[in-house]
């Protein structure tokens, strides 16, 4: 099938703007508005860039955070079962499940503490705090919550 | 193709051809455009418009990278037509394309009169309450100018728009350009319009449709770094609110 | 304000109208995701690591690998609250940033998607508040 327009064949005209006609009704051939062809984005447009590729990662992060404290939420459930009866998650499966989801929860705040450098403007007298200074003290701020929240899960284990 | 030995060297360009009098789509019109080494895409669209098919359509003007008018897609990315160098895309093909996310006029001219609506509407100049004026000047130093240098170098070339997925989904979207204009304005010193600008901006299609894929700032030739803009605008309208320094 | 702020929109098809805002809604989902975020970062590595990976290998002692040393960790109203506040984030932080993914990957309907997904983010964080508030 050609892209050509055929004799005789008729095509709709989308119009994009009005244009006056002359006192005889009749409208210049050379000022017809354009038909123009409008864009579709693919599905897949997120494979055309890198940056649209490391964007899904990063957004995706979310749903294995999401799945791990499912997972922790059945551990809280379980604990209805009485002390003689509770089990904690303890499979091969579960220490795999947990690996994946901790490497995804790691690319989160990789990526998200990264970028809280850039949100925040932060004025300094003349000038503002720079970028890499708040990402900085973020990492500081995660090395430290991570050593409270871990010690004191297992000190709280012990 | 037979070629003597002394032929200078080519490179196929592929353009993207439509005229909306005859086609229905647009397709790929290929051609043998020669590679020196100092050529970029508008050296070959201007030799192919040239020598090969006086009929290609395409902006251009400054050939240098301050217009703005020169935005397309080369293989799939956008580009100024004047700032890819054809020796970066050797042995070729090239494939020059209309940016994307605009509805084609003809062959790589889009209809940008929606991008010049979405600029008006962040009201890109400078308002000033009229009772503030006084005698002597009205000072700015530099500090308070380099707070928003870096959203003032915007040649509105909308290769930001073409790279945002959301603008797709979402046309009515302001865009990464007007909002880091918006944000230029918002900063300086000089304005005293900042409440009635971050007002329209906290509204619809404004920063809210952004989800910082920051591909706008990636692709931008003048690091205005948009996707930055948009994000300390959100941050500065709902938390800053709280914080000392927040100040609206 | 000069007479420019009143100028209506100039060039163009008159397509534009956005409705000015301020749109506090979706600058309270916005704040509520980032908020949601930096806790997630900061936090959840570190949850993941001992009570799913150290604990179950035996290399720490997890607080939840023992009955007794969860159910008296459990019964601390501060825990429930943090463990709480966690719950709700991460949760949320899912159900904002899905509702984005979907609607760029071209599903229409952001309003029906967004109210099934932050519902959905909604009934985990009352299971989540039942569980801890209601042990035994």
């Amino acid at each position: 099938m050609s892209d050509r327009i055929g004799a005789g064949e008729v095509v709709e005209v989308r119009l994009d703007s009005e244009r006056p006609s002359s006192p005889d009704g009749a409208v210049a051939t050379q000022h017809r508005p354009p038909r123009t062809y409008p864009y579709r984005q693919p599905f897949t447009w997120w494979l055309r860039r890198r940056g649209y590729l490391l964007y899904m990662i990063r957004e995706l992060t979310a749903v294995p955070i999401a799945v791990w404290m499912v997972l922790f939420l059945i551990e809280i459930a379980r604990l209805r079962q009485g002390a003689g009866g509770y089990q904690p998650l303890a499979s091969p499966a579960f220490v795999v499940v947990s690996l994946i989801c901790l490497v995804f929860a790691l690319w989160h705040t990789f990526t998200f503490l990264n970028l809280a450098g850039l949100i925040m403007r932060i004025p300094l007298g003349d000038r503002n705090l720079p970028a890499r200074t708040i990402v900085r003290g973020a990492f500081v701020a995660f090395v430290v919550a991570t050593a409270v929240v871990a010690g004191l899960i297992i000190w709280g284990g012990a | 193709m037979a070629e003597t030995r002394a032929a200078a060297k080519t490179i196929k360009v592929s353009v993207a051809r439509f005229d909306p009098a005859r086609d229905k789509k647009p397709r790929l019109d290929s051609y043998e455009v020669p590679l020196n080494d100092d050529w970029v895409v508008l050296d070959a669209l201007n030799w192919i418009k040239s020598n090969a098919d006086g009929s290609v359509s395409y902006r251009w003007s400054c050939r240098m990278g301050i217009c703005g008018s020169c935005g397309m897609n080369v293989n799939g990315q956008p580009k100024l037509g004047c700032s890819a160098f054809l020796r970066d895309y050797a042995p070729g093909p090239v494939v020059v394309q209309p940016l994307n996310n605009f509805p084609i006029i003809r062959d790589l001219v889009i209809d940008m009169s929606s991008f010049m609506e979405k600029l008006q509407w962040v009201k890109p100049w400078i308002i000033r309450d009229p009772t503030a004026l006084g005698p002597g000047e009205h000072r700015q130093t530099n500090a308070q100018i380099d707070q928003f240098r870096q959203f003032s170098m915007c040649i509105n070339c909308m290769l930001c728009y073409s790279a945002c997925p959301v603008i797709a989904v979402e046309p009515s979207f302001v865009g990464p350009a007007a909002i880091a204009l918006a944000r230029r304005y918002d900063l300086d010193s000089r304005d005293h319009a900042g409440s009635e600008r971050l007002r329209t901006l906290t509204g619809s299609d404004a920063i809210w449709d952004c989800s910082f894929i920051g591909e706008c700032s990636a692709v931008c030739p003048k690091d205005v770094d948009p996707a930055k803009a948009i994000q300390q605008t959100k941050f500065e309208t709902t938390m800053g609110m709280l914080l000392p320094w927040g100040g609206r | 304000m000069s007479s420019h702020a009143d100028e209506p929109l100039g060039s163009g098809h008159g397509r534009f109208a956005p409705r000015p805002g301020p749109n506090r809604l979706q600058g309270l989902l916005w704040a509520g995701f980032a908020n949601a975020a930096v806790l997630a970062a900061l936090v959840v590595p570190a949850h993941i690591l001992v009570q799913g990976v150290l604990g179950p290998l035996g290399i720490a002692p997890s607080f939840d690998r023992r009955y007794s040393t969860f159910a008296a960790a459990l019964s601390d109203p501060l825990i429930k609250i943090y463990l709480l506040i966690v719950f709700a984030g991460t949760f949320y932080l899912c159900a904002h940033r899905v509702r984005y993914l979907v609607h760029e990957l071209g599903v229409h309907g952001k309003l029906t998607v967004g109210l099934a997904l932050y519902g959905l983010a909604a009934i985990g964080t009352v299971v989540a508040a039942y569980l801890l508030f209601t042990l035994p």
